[in-house]
């Protein structure tokens, strides 16, 4: 802290650096009898010194609401893509918040997560914010597949929208993935690259699936505080990236079975589970939704969904409604909107390409257990290598262990070793090893 | 460490104080300490008259030996035991407040501390028709409850209006620890020393004016989760009566229990005690 | 000597940077009345002070006994409390509860578990205080400090509107005529003033500054933080942060009673483990307790809503029932609410 720039007089700048204060917090966090005895400054002086540094503190002065309700900007809402479901969410998701959606597993959050970074690049009056999207998977691969489908089906969602404004629109290029299995990786993604793409306004939507994975494998029972602490700073990292940006942050979290009669202190539930991660997240957040898919079906030409219905948990500007929807080839919408069909090829994404299983034949065992060992050493090094680069990535992992199981085979001691961890192929019989990987 | 101003006793003029100042004296500590004969021929003023004035000072300024019997009778003479207006903290405290001492409440939020001090000041004004000081740090004091536990008393108009009128007999603080917690901890010298000036002047207070200081803390939770007076140690010796006040709880995490107990932690007279006491019956009198 | 010490105040006692008191009580000045007669040039000789300090002492020495504040008599202080109106919630049942609704001049907590309405409380009180005097109101302006950023306009004009809608309707002769056609969304609007505090370094210099702010406003009534646990989530010197907390809490006091305000914080809950059962109770730890005169606590049962009155210096524990409607915070109508209307112990 540069203590010449306050408006003060000159006798308390000296006064505060030789007390060797260091920061305004520092000042205002020393109680006021404190600051005297470390400054040496009378009672008066110590009130100057208050008010200057309190007035450096303070972004602005209290604000009539008047003049945010005519500020654009803030009363801008990211659309979900589909009308019906924008009007339970007055408009969509608050640009400044942390919006949770939560869900059993197959209900639709990733489908509604990946629909709304196509959203988010949409010009503002069609309710985007003009910006890309940037994914955080914590847990399966990035759904790339399904994103490529849904870009290919645009057009038949955002009818609202003219088809030349879908084309123009390069929805691939602006969807950022990262890939973060642990919290430390999570924590680097959102304290140096997340920033650098929002501050260059890249993206304008971040997006963690899911929350509940980083806090759920990592703690045991007895670390309940260190997972609270953790839980705490990742949300405050949310709330800031949030709030620097105007970026609306949507969390995906999982789900975990209630027993009846069991705490309701987060009010009546519709079923029988309730979001993970317990109250010490729930305080953190602005809006929760919740995904809930129901036992019918629903049809509609050619496609049938079962219905998920979105509700709203809490929300300090909406009701506790919910509304029913499907999730069709185009995406996630409310079952009673019409559409028309029809489809338009767009170009595609190429992220990362996986080696599985090709042939249709019935393997054996063991090759079938080698091939998702592969898979998962293939799963490793992308992390390994998308961790170090915002760049797209082409590699070829069964190469790679190809080529590391030729050096295995020539290798001893220490280096076999860590070769086999590596190649995460521990627990083997060596013997099999060589021989088998040549299949 | 008292210093010399004229008028203090006779014939201390303004022209010998300034004089004994040229001198090097200016407390009394250092007239009384100082060689008379030298001072008298430095000040050009009579040994006989520094003398006197030495005799006075010292007469002025000197703690005198008092046996214990006197104290005794000046004890029994000048002491009054205030009731609290609720019989079973009476019996608690040894059938009340005493003056000359202080005594504390302790108790989390909600544990009734605000409501005995309401007590006590509306029984010692009503029954006893004394007048009472209460310092209020936490916005706490609400007239309407005054005036509520008053009707409980008597439904006399007349009556409610007059209450009091004798002297002060009563001093209460509620609360002495929320103007001192926030100067203490972390590396803070300053709130130790403001804390133990306080003490200073509330003792000296009860000492002096003969009345009793009735004060309210909060408490706070030690390493294995049971409750504690707050302020720490060194605050612990300043009262010389202190219960703890605790909310009765049911099963229910926070249910609407009207019941609370006071445990009797520290006296002089007592052996500890506990006690448990309705909101609605004893002190709260809806 | 203790006949003397009395009536005096020490020089210990006086606001004043620790190394002056130490240089005056050296210098054998113990109390106050040992300095009134002197001269700053004389004091400062004697004591080694600067002219400045030895001003600043004497100074401090003579407005010494102006700062105490003249005492008042509880019957005064009855008339005063008389004198102001509460602000009412529109929520009937809590209003009788609460004497006529929420005190003026006294800090009020509400603590709940996320989404139970503490957020739609406060907004309501925000309107609320707006109510022309006329009405029943006290027609007064409001501070709204939002730290977790759950301040939606959106949601205001609903509740203005909703409260604007009910006043025109009760419209009976022509002073309230006359008042309503002040009392709009618009104006309501425009006597809010938001202040957006991101961690709790901003909410302490924020508080620092509003009492100039106040003495600049004087007709606001109404100080709403929301909330106070949040900015002081993360934070792992647990006894500087009790000591902050306390501050603030100090600062409140003197806020709400000095600008006859009424102050109304949000706090969140939390778990704690006792005795190896978890029990839900609010955040900021146990002496944060004592900042608020009156805590009330929001819940769940079932699908009802509800507000116990915990601690409260001049009402019962006391649960009501209420309700979070597209209007805001609203009674539960009567015929469902024949089980809980007040289920006192």
């Amino acid at each position: 802290m540069n203590w010449d720039q306050l408006e003060l007089n000159p006798r308390i700048i000296v006064a505060v650096k030789r007390a060797k204060l260091k920061s305004i917090s520092e000042v205002l966090c020393v109680s006021g009898s404190d600051l005297q005895r470390l400054t040496g400054l009378s009672h008066s002086d110590v009130q100057h010194l208050l008010t200057a540094v309190s007035t450096t503190c303070r972004r602005h002065p209290p604000t009539p609401v008047i003049l945010l309700l005519h500020n654009q900007e803030s009363n801008l809402k990211l659309s979900l893509g589909c009308r019906i479901l924008d009007q339970l969410l007055r408009g969509g998701l608050p640009v400044v918040g942390v919006t949770e959606l939560s869900g059993e597993s197959g209900a639709g959050k990733t489908q509604l997560a990946l629909q709304l970074c196509l959203s988010v690049q949409y010009p503002t009056q069609y309710g985007g914010l003009n910006s890309g999207a940037v994914y955080v998977c914590t847990e399966d691969l990035f759904p790339i597949r399904r994103l490529q489908q849904l870009i290919q089906e645009q057009t038949n969602l955002r009818t609202d929208v003219p088809t030349d404004i879908i084309h123009s629109l390069r929805f691939s290029d602006s969807i950022y993935i990262e890939h973060a299995a642990d919290l430390e990786s999570l924590q680097v993604c959102l304290s140096r690259r997340i920033p650098l793409l929002l501050a260059r306004g890249l993206v304008r939507l971040l997006i963690v699936d899911s929350v509940a994975a980083l806090f759920r494998s990592e703690f045991q029972a007895s670390d309940w505080l260190e997972r609270n602490k953790q839980m705490l700073a990742f949300s405050s990292a949310l709330h800031h990236l949030s709030r620097e940006f105007t970026t609306p942050v949507l969390c995906i979290n999982q789900v975990s079975d209630v027993f009846s009669g069991s705490d309701d202190t987060l009010g009546p539930r519709s079923s029988t589970v309730a979001p993970a991660l317990g109250l010490a997240w729930a305080n953190q957040l602005m809006v929760r939704l919740m995904f809930l898919r129901l036992q019918r079906t629903v049809a509609r030409g050619d496609q049938t969904s079962a219905v998920r219905r979105l509700e709203v948990m809490f929300a300090p500007h909406l009701a506790r409604e919910g509304q029913d929807a499907g999730i069709w080839r185009e995406g996630v919408q409310a079952y009673d909107i019409e559409t028309m069909p029809g489809s338009i090829p767009l170009s595609l994404l190429l992220l990362l390409f996986l080696l599985g299983p090709v042939s249709s034949e019935t393997v054996n065992p063991m090759v079938q257990d080698l091939i998702s060992r592969n898979a998962d050493f293939a799963t490793q090094l992308y992390r390994a290598v998308a961790s170090r680069t915002d760049d797209n990535v082409l590699l070829s992992p069964f190469t790679i262990s190809v080529g590391l199981l030729a050096l295995l085979s020539a290798s001893n001691g220490a280096t076999r070793d860590q070769l086999v961890q590596g190649l995460t192929m521990t627990g083997l019989d060596p013997q099999a090893l060589p021989g088998k990987s040549r299949m | 460490m008292v210093v010399l101003r004229e008028g203090m006793c006779p014939g201390l003029s303004e022209d010998l104080v300034r004089d004994l100042r040229a001198a090097g004296v200016k407390t009394v500590e250092e007239l009384v300490s100082s060689d008379i004969e030298g001072l008298a021929q430095k000040c050009s003023v009579s040994y006989k008259a520094l003398f006197a004035i030495r005799r006075v000072l010292l007469a002025q300024h000197t703690a005198f030996p008092v046996s214990g019997a006197d104290l005794y009778e000046e004890l029994l003479s000048s002491t009054a035991i205030l009731s609290t207006g609720n019989p079973s903290l009476d019996k608690l405290l040894d059938s009340g407040l005493y003056t000359g001492e202080i005594t504390e409440l302790s108790g989390g939020p909600g544990s009734g501390k605000s409501q005995v001090c309401f007590g006590v000041a509306v029984h010692i004004s009503y029954h006893l028709k004394q007048s009472v000081i209460y310092i209020d740090t936490t916005g706490g004091l609400t007239a309407s409850r005054l005036l509520q536990m008053l009707k409980a008393e008597t439904s006399n108009t007349e009556e409610q209006a007059s209450v009091g009128g004798g002297s002060v007999k009563a001093v209460i603080v509620d609360s002495v620890s929320a103007v001192i917690s926030p100067l203490l901890g972390g590396k803070q010298n300053e709130g130790m020393s403001l804390m133990i000036q306080v003490a200073g002047v509330l003792k000296t207070m009860a000492k002096d004016f003969n009345v009793a200081a009735l004060v309210t803390n909060h408490v706070t939770r030690g390493g294995n989760g049971e409750v504690l007076p707050g302020l720490g140690a060194s605050w612990s010796h300043i009262p010389r009566t202190r219960i703890l006040l605790e909310r009765v709880e049911r099963a229910v995490s926070i249910s609407c229990s009207s019941l609370r107990s006071a445990t009797l932690i520290k006296s002089s007279r007592q052996v500890q005690a506990a006690l448990t006491f309705t909101s609605s019956a004893a002190i709260a009198q809806y | 000597m203790t006949m003397k010490m009395k009536m005096q105040r020490t020089v210990t006692g006086l606001s004043l940077s620790p190394s002056v008191k130490v240089k005056l009580v050296s210098a054998g000045f113990q109390f106050t009345a040992d300095l009134l007669n002197l001269k700053p040039l004389q004091l400062s000789k004697e004591a080694g002070l600067s002219q400045q300090e030895a001003l600043e002492v004497l100074q401090a020495a003579r407005t010494d006994g102006d700062r105490a504040g003249a005492g008042l008599t509880a019957l005064e202080l009855l008339q005063q409390e008389d004198d102001i109106r509460s602000i009412v919630t529109f929520c009937s049942q809590l209003d009788t509860v609460l004497g006529g609704g929420l005190p003026v001049g006294k800090i009020t907590e509400v603590c709940g578990a996320p989404g139970v309405g503490k957020t739609q409380l406060c907004l309501q009180l925000a309107v609320d205080v707006q109510v022309p005097p006329c009405f029943g109101g006290i027609g007064g302006q409001v501070i709204y400090i939002d730290t977790e950023g759950s301040f939606l306009v959106q949601r205001v004009v609903d509740v203005a509107t909703a409260v604007v809608r009910h006043c025109s309707q009760l419209v009976e002769d022509d002073e309230q005529q006359i008042a309503m056609t002040a009392f709009t969304v618009e104006s309501i609007l425009s006597n809010i003033f938001l202040v957006r505090c991101h961690d709790y370094v901003e909410l302490l210099a924020e508080l620092h500054l509003l009492l100039d702010f106040l003495s600049n406003h004087p007709k606001v009534r109404l100080l709403v933080i929301d909330s106070v646990a949040f900015p002081f989530r993360q934070f792992d010197n647990l006894s500087q942060r009790s000591r902050l907390l306390n501050g603030i809490a100090q600062q409140l006091i003197t806020l709400a009673t000095k600008h006859c305000i009424s102050v109304v914080i949000t706090n969140q809950m939390t778990t704690r483990l006792r005795g190896g059962q978890s029990q839900l109770v609010p955040a900021l730890g146990e002496s944060w307790g004592h900042a608020p005169t009156i805590r009330l606590h929001l819940y769940w049962e079932k699908s009802q809503r509800l507000a116990t009155i915990f601690k409260s210096p001049g009402h019962m524990d006391t649960t009501v029932q209420y309700q979070i409607t597209s209007d805001g915070f609203r009674d539960v109508e009567l015929a469902a609410t024949k089980e809980t209307g007040s289920n006192c112990c």
